[in-house]
């Protein structure tokens, strides 16, 4: 068969909907091809892999137009389980598709299902096991794993199915840096061992183009670009639709002949272009940081210890203090207690040893919902905060429960929304928002309260690059404006560049607490905490003879920092 | 908190599912031949032992304290209600208008009715403590290994020889009357056993259909899941100045209803997820013919606990037939009221 996966002329609209989730597709995928499917939110992504596996058009409804062909079978003409135990298709949210009481039993359910002998199955297990590093997991219950050994345990319960092709569908939305690294290899590794064909949908640019053959873009619906990872590097941005990784970015700016992915990658070709030898940067010519008076104590916590279940400590004696109009990164793998850390600013957990006092006010003394007139918290899912069908509804919520006037709650439920960008939405319906609105919408119903402190658990969860943007440019004027914010986030790049000081939790324990330059710059400390040093940073780190500051995260600090060092090497100045 | 399973290495967790399901239905059984306290309440506090000694006292206190108080109020209500023909009166609850009386036998069987309701309830918490759920899932389902013969010829001879033993001890004399012949009347009982035993083993191996297998084991996984989600709900509730711990009850409940449409959303994606989840892993590959991981057998524990649990059956039979099923009240009338 010359095709795994054939798209022809495909189009399809949801029932209900208005326009087309994709249309006029044109794919062939050629039998252990590894292909990146990539575009923003909303672009069609996860309509064409559910295409594959038959949940478009037999479970999702609406009108199918052209031929989806899976190793030649029709999809709309095979039922779903038959193309399932071709197409193994893993989920964004792991924790959405784990429906088995324990480990092995979330792995063996698709052998299960494909009536595949029993003692196969105990060898599948046990492989699946291995391969996703969960043994010893075997007894635990899914749901009580950590983001990371969901995701795991969701892909070994798809391996151990042995389909033919293999499609990932946002696999790493949820993972730590470095669990993201571990997972796409695994993925890959895996496919390549077997000769399967793979097809990833991810946001991820700099961790997945290393791994694949080939890229294809997509937006509103269409294919934009199909092409090798080379050829689609040199067709360069598609304006908010496609952002080359920041290294190929960077080698453009400068000229380079090169599409670098790495670090050392850009290194050899800058060396190959510039003469490097004795260059180095003069102290006034390195950017200072400004540094600002922090105001005074607005989170003061002292000896916070908690436990969820009485024997394992989720935070084992915790002493911090935020000040006022800090912008503030709270940064360690999944299960390191960040959650639980701020669940305690807001009063949502109380200390089982230790205190919180917020804006001076001990949280065991007051309740939540007292507390929150001062401290808004935005969580990790906004579909857990909306109560109402409509913006205008959701956003009066809070003020409401303040017992401001109507005029007044209109007020800020307009200003509220302009300052997430969604002006002109407040009619709209709640239900009917992307995720990407939804998100900003619970922050801006937050906002409405005008809290003093702000808790944003992972804002950026399943967004594309764009909006991830957006969000930090909205917590970045948010604390231009005074307001403290808290952040948790495992987009250590973006927490780098937007945010002066970081505060490190390991197993309960925050194990650094200070500004952002150190930590971007220690590697030891970032693996031993799942968060990888940016590729910017690597390359600042690589240049280090030549006096490049090492906490470099951006692309524009570095573009300068590079041409005054080539300006250097033009103008002779070699020391 | 929610009646899930507890790993644990106790007596009851080494039994098979099936066993604990037979375990259930035969104690309900015997809970309603009886309406004694000293029967039901030597069984409950029976089971009790073993239900504390596989997962802790702690733990059963926790699921049980609400219904202590449920069933204490539910046999009250009915000391009105059961008072037999001939009752033994002691007094009445307000007797300037001789209403509501209380009869000795009122208090013997509102007593035994605090039992019958709480065994049941302790004994399917047993179950689901001791039982992960994709188990007893299997213990409900048919499957390849139901109908092995070997299996199916040392249940039947072990469940005959049982019944056989039980109907000889207990019936006895009746068997007599089936015939005088002493060989004959042997014979009658063991094809009576043999039938019984077979007719049990039969109604065992059918089992539930696979898929209605599945949905009651994703039924049991949801409940933690869901739970989870109701309360991260209510946290995000709190968090945006929702007072749900208002001291008055009707203001909690107005504050909790807030929460409801979230929920119900929640819910509706939940079970979403979970057909596309299950769809995603050939779930309608051939469900007739799917396979398990999980194996049950029968152990030695099983047998001794089928062979208790039978011969209790069997003797509350033959006690209740002799009339002797209202031990408590017949021992008080002749102790106190001859």
């Amino acid at each position: 068969m010359e095709y795994d996966i054939e798209f022809i002329d495909v189009s399809f609209t949801y029932e209900g909907a208005e326009s087309p989730a994709i249309e006029n597709i044109d794919l062939k995928v050629r039998p252990g091809e590894v292909v990146l499917l990539t575009g923003p939110s909303g672009a069609g992504k996860t309509t064409l892999c559910s295409c594959l596996n038959g949940l478009v058009p037999h479970f999702h409804t609406g009108t199918l137009t052209g031929q989806v062909l899976v190793q030649g079978r029709d999809t709309r003409k095979t039922r779903v389980g038959v193309l399932s135990s071709l197409v193994g298709l893993v989920f964004q949210d792991p924790e959405s598709q784990l429906i088995s009481p324990t480990v092995a039993d979330e792995i063996a359910f698709g052998p299960e299902n494909l009536a595949v002998p029993r003692d196969e199955i105990v060898e599948r297990v046990q492989e699946g096991l291995r391969i996703a590093r969960l043994q010893g997991f075997e007894g635990r219950e899914p749901h009580n794993l950590s983001g990371g050994e969901q995701q795991a345990c969701a892909i070994a319960a798809i391996f151990a199915m042995y389909p033919e092709i293999y499609v990932m569908d946002e696999p790493t939305s949820n993972l730590d840096p470095l669990g993201t690294q571990h997972v796409l290899s695994m993925i890959v590794k895996v496919a390549k061992e077997r000769g399967k064909t793979l097809l990833i949908a991810e946001h991820k640019l700099e961790e997945v183009l290393p791994l694949v053959d080939r890229v294809v873009i997509m937006d509103r619906g269409q294919i934009v670009r199909d092409d090798t990872v080379e050829g689609t590097l040199s067709h360069g941005d598609i304006a908010h639709v496609f952002a080359m990784p920041s290294l190929v970015r960077l080698a453009e700016r400068l000229q380079l002949d090169a599409q670098p992915l790495s670090a050392e990658q850009f290194y050899t070709a800058l060396t190959e272009k510039h003469r490097l030898n004795g260059l180095t940067l003069s102290i006034d010519e390195r950017p200072t940081a400004e540094e600002k008076e922090p105001g005074e104590p607005v989170i003061e916590i002292r000896g916070l210890c908690h436990s969820y279940d009485g024997a394992d400590a989720a935070l084992n004696g915790v002493d911090l203090t935020i000040h006022r109009g800090e912008l503030v990164s709270i940064l360690g793998r999944n299960g390191s207690g960040k959650t639980t850390l701020v669940k305690h600013i807001n009063g949502l957990l109380k200390p089982d040893e230790g205190s919180v006092l917020v804006l001076g006010q001990d949280t065991t003394q007051t309740t939540t919902a007292q507390l929150a007139r001062q401290v808004g918290f935005c969580f990790q899912n906004p579909n857990h905060q909306m109560i109402t069908f409509v913006v205008k509804d959701e956003l009066a919520l809070g003020p409401k429960s303040l017992g401001l006037g109507k005029e007044e709650i209109e007020r800020r439920s307009l200003e509220a929304l302009e300052f997430v960008d969604m002006a002109g939405q407040m009619d709209a319906d709640v239900m009917a928002l992307g995720k990407g609105q939804k998100q900003r919408l619970a922050l801006a119903s937050v906002l409405t309260m005008k809290p003093q402190i702000l808790i944003i658990d992972e804002p950026t969860t399943g967004q594309d690059p764009q909006m991830t943007e957006d969000i930090f440019q909205i917590i970045k004027r948010l604390n231009e404006e005074g307001t403290t914010v808290l952040v948790i986030t495992h987009k250590f790049d973006y927490a780098a560049a937007y945010t002066k000081r970081a505060v490190i939790l390991a197993n309960g324990n925050v194990i650094y607490d200070g500004p952002m330059g150190p930590v971007l710059m220690d590697e030891e400390l970032l693996r031993e905490n799942s968060l990888a040093q940016p590729q910017i940073t690597r390359l600042a780190a690589r240049l280090v003879d030549q006096n490049v500051p090492g906490d470099i995260v951006t692309v524009g600090r570095m573009v300068d920092v590079l041409s005054k060092l080539i300006a250097g090497e033009q103008n002779g100045r070699h020391i | 908190m929610a009646v899930t399973y507890r790993q644990g290495e106790s007596f009851l967790h080494s039994l098979d599912a099936r066993t604990k399901l037979v375990m259930f239905f035969a104690l309900t059984f015997i809970s309603l031949l009886f309406l004694d306290p000293l029967v039901i309440g030597s069984l409950f506090f029976g089971l009790y032992a073993l239900a504390a000694n596989a997962v802790g006292r702690k733990t059963i206190a926790q699921s049980s304290k609400p219904l202590i108080v449920i069933f204490t109020m539910f046999s009250l209500y009915n000391l009105y209600w059961l008072r037999p023909e001939g009752a033994i009166h002691l007094f009445y609850v307000l007797p300037r208008w001789n209403f509501f009386p209380i009869t000795v036998e009122g208090l013997v069987r509102s007593a035994a009715l605090f039992f019958r309701f709480f065994i049941v309830v302790l004994a399917i918490h047993t179950v689901l403590y001791t039982t992960a759920s994709a188990d007893l899932v299997l213990g409900l389902t048919k499957r390849e290994s139901s109908r092995q013969l070997k299996n199916v010829l040392v249940y039947v001879s072990i469940v005959t020889a049982l019944l056989f033993f039980t109907i000889n001890l207990s019936w006895g004399e009746r068997l007599q009357n089936v015939s005088s012949n002493a060989a004959v009347a042997l014979g009658i009982s063991l094809v009576a056993s043999l039938a019984l035993a077979a007719g049990s083993q039969w109604l065992l191996s059918k089992g539930l259909p696979p898929e209605i297998g599945i949905t009651i084991s994703l039924g049991f996984s949801t409940v933690g899941i869901l739970t989870e989600q109701t309360r991260k709900i209510m946290d995000a509730q709190k968090a945006r100045g929702y007072e749900m711990e208002h001291k008055n009850a009707l203001l909690r409940i107005k504050a909790f209803a807030s929460s409801l449409i979230p929920i119900f959303f929640a819910t509706i994606e939940r079970a979403e997820n979970i057909a596309i989840a299950i769809l995603a892993r050939a779930f309608d590959f051939d469900i007739r013919n799917r396979t398990y991981r999980r194996a049950l057998s029968f152990q030695k524990n099983d047998y001794v606990m089928l062979a208790i649990l039978l011969s209790l059956l069997f003797v509350g039979l033959g006690v209740n037939y002799l009339g002797w099923g209202r031990i408590t009240e017949i021992a008080i009338r002749a102790l106190f009221f001859r």
